[in-house]
């Protein structure tokens, strides 16, 4: 598992990377937001590209029709899907890596010298939204309408690892500890948890043809 | 265990959309036996392949390879070869890469060494270092066939892997199959032309209606009887 | 809750004494509503759409969860009249959705201000409608496929997962108006309570008569589609 974790990261890597970091660059440095908008900025760049990250690999899926190699292979479906949760966390930790070095710079040093009790808020995210994200691009690309549909489905199911993971971020950012996180923290593991869960029972159902 | 037949449907239904495809098809191959399955285009036959090869579920009846359901059982499918319409690997990866990924997912050890050895095996050689993206169309199909070959499988299932291919790639398919069949593998391929299943495989079905006809000496296909079976019932695409 | 009937279409004779009833109960909880309750003493008579805005919410909330529950059961079996259930349930909820945000807005209005609050109700409720949206037009994408309706049916199950989700991350967000709405703060007078009752049997009921329709039409229609496949064929 951790393998092919590991192999669809540089498939990924190269092209969706790129992809990401010209996004989070971008959309970091256009709005002049105050500090206090900090999170939004955080959460909304990550977001969208995040998003398009998630599209990205599931269309790599499926330009050859790869996907189907993995069906055939004698692995179980759920662990396909949590060996694909994992890259994609990965992936989007990478990615928050980036814009919060962006954002340090383009916003406020403020976001920076905080890193390191953003982590927590941010990483319990990026899993939340990678759990999802992965169920839900497995979903939105057999569609007729492919990756257009894909962030109507996926933004309000993950609005609440946003809200809370940004709630949090606004805290760290106006100077809480670590204890005094602990509502969001607690409330983002068990939505992290639940996913994973209903993610990998429903997986199977998703990609069967 | 060892009675088994390689291969074994019964009665299974499977729709393409909302149609009915496969009605009630059923089909026997022994351990060692070698299939060809003609039909028209649209006839069914990328289906039936598909749901032996546990891609789809027939929404009726059943399959066994060796006696186990590759769908619910991974070890069933860990025999099975599958060369599809689609070459089913990672456009940004190396064939190597591909092929070594495929090796750790069906549980070889020293994944990279059986990834060599099945480029080797269809001539790849020379291209194991090149992105799949940039293959050609006849170097992606020896590519696909090395996927599905990586893991000797012992039940090997082609959906018409000879179109598109030149006289000397088709003889090389020939021997390979050949060489498969020596080691006791089962081969089933579709085709739509009864001179290839000719040379490739003992017994021919004809798949028409959503059920096979047959089996029938392969040797002693004939082209004209084979038109007169294969426009019979056939469903409209 | 109505179930699909299998190859039995439930016949239109059955819904006629629940529409005779239906209208008598819409005519008892609007009176309720408008006449029989008493005037809330601070937000006066634009109060009175919470008569009609909660049971709505309520049944919005539900139809969601029968279409979830139906689309569990549609993974599970395959058959097709449970997919028939889900997506006529998503319909006649994305309606009551849509009413509810527009009453909830008509009644922030004159009370708060504003058009929107974000407070926990509103905004889950708006998230849900998004859902609602999504999976209907993964739904409408689908048409016969199965395949595709699959897809809708394992969407409408993470969205229902996510909605208590969404209300309760809500409560992270500061709101913009220092007012939070809860319903339960408002003190519940004796006639205010009947009149919520009677409203919430009444749009509950309209939903079943509406559910019932939309499931009869839909089954018919896999019954026609079926019938083109001809036959014996997979359900």
């Amino acid at each position: 598992m951790e393998l092919r974790s590991r192999e669809l990261v540089t498939s990924m890597g190269l092209v969706g990377l790129l992809a990401l970091v010209i996004q989070g660059v971008a959309a970091a440095g256009a709005p002049q937001a105050a500090e206090a908008l900090a999170p939004a900025v955080l959460w909304v760049t990550v977001s969208f590209a995040a998003t398009l990250g998630l599209a990205r690999s599931q269309a790599l899926e499926q330009e050859y029709q790869a996907g189907s190699a993995v069906l055939l292979a004698p692995v179980d479906r759920s662990t396909v899907y949590l060996a694909k949760c994992a890259a994609h966390t990965v992936v989007v930790v990478a990615l928050q890596v980036l814009v919060v070095a962006g954002a340090s710079v383009l916003v406020s040093p403020e976001i920076g010298r905080h890193a390191a009790l953003l982590a927590p808020p941010l990483l319990l995210g990026a899993v939340g939204f990678a759990v999802v994200g992965t169920l839900l691009s497995a979903l939105a690309l057999t569609t007729r309408l492919r990756e257009v549909v894909l962030p109507i489905l996926l933004l309000p199911i993950v609005l609440p690892v946003v809200i809370a993971s940004g709630a949090a971020v606004a805290q760290v950012l106006a100077g809480a500890r670590l204890a005094s996180l602990g509502g969001p923290l607690r409330f983002l593991v068990a939505y992290d948890v639940l996913f994973l869960v209903l993610g990998a029972w429903l997986y199977e159902y998703a990609v069967e043809e | 265990m060892g009675q088994d037949p390689a291969v074994a449907a019964r009665d299974v239904w499977r729709a393409r959309g909302a149609r009915s495809v496969l009605r009630g098809l059923s089909l026997t191959v022994a351990s060692g036996g070698s299939v060809a399955i003609l039909g028209a285009n649209g006839s069914g036959k990328t289906t039936l392949l598909r749901v032996l090869a546990a891609l789809l579920r027939p929404s009726r009846g059943t399959v066994r390879i060796h006696g186990e359901d590759p769908y619910a059982s991974p070890a069933a499918r860990r025999r099975i070869g599958y060369v599809g319409h689609e070459p089913m690997l990672y456009g940004g990866l190396t064939v190597l890469e591909n092929l070594s990924l495929f090796a750790t997912l069906y549980g070889l050890d020293r994944p990279r060494h059986h990834a060599q050895r099945a480029c080797e095996l269809v001539g790849l050689g020379a291209y194991r270092r090149t992105p799949v993206r940039h293959l050609s169309r006849g170097l992606l199909q020896r590519a696909a066939l090395a996927r599905a070959l990586l893991h000797g499988p012992d039940v090997v299932l082609l959906d018409e892997p000879t179109t598109g291919l030149d006289a000397d790639a088709l003889e090389r398919l020939v021997d390979l199959l050949r060489e498969l069949r020596g080691r006791g593998a089962t081969v089933i391929l579709t085709t739509h032309s009864p001179q290839e299943a000719s040379r490739i495989a003992e017994e021919a079905y004809v798949l028409a209606g959503g059920t096979l006809r047959g089996p029938q000496e392969a040797s002693a296909l004939g082209a004209g009887a084979m038109r007169a079976q294969l426009s019979d019932g056939d469903p409209v695409p | 809750m109505p179930r699909p009937p299998g190859r039995r279409i439930p016949a239109r004779s059955s819904d006629e004494p629940l529409a005779w009833i239906l209208f008598a109960l819409m005519v008892l909880a609007l009176y309720g509503a408008f006449l029989f309750a008493e005037r809330e003493r601070v937000m006066g008579d634009i109060q009175r759409i919470f008569y009609v805005h909660l049971p709505l919410a309520w049944v919005g909330f539900v139809a969601f969860g029968h279409a979830c529950w139906a689309s569990i059961r549609y993974l599970a079996t395959g058959r097709r009249e449970w997919d028939v259930v889900s997506a006529s349930a998503a319909e006649v909820g994305v309606l009551f959705a849509t009413l509810v945000i527009i009453t909830g807005s008509l009644w922030a209005r004159p009370v708060w201000g504003t058009w929107w609050t974000w407070d926990p109700q509103l905004t889950t409720y708006l998230i849900l409608w998004f859902i609602y949206v999504g999976y209907l037009v993964l739904r409408a994408a689908a048409g016969d496929d199965p395949r595709q309706a699959r897809v809708a049916a394992v969407f409408a199950i993470v969205g229902f997962a996510d909605v208590p989700l969404v209300w309760l991350s809500a409560r992270y967000l500061r709101a913009l108006s220092p007012v939070i709405f809860t319903s339960h703060s408002l003190g519940l007078a004796p006639s205010m309570a009947w009149a919520l009752a009677a409203g919430l049997a009444a749009w509950s009921l309209f939903y079943v008569v509406l559910v019932r329709v939309r499931i009869r039409l839909g089954l018919v229609e896999a019954v026609v589609a079926r019938a083109a496949d001809g036959r014996e064929a997979a359900p």
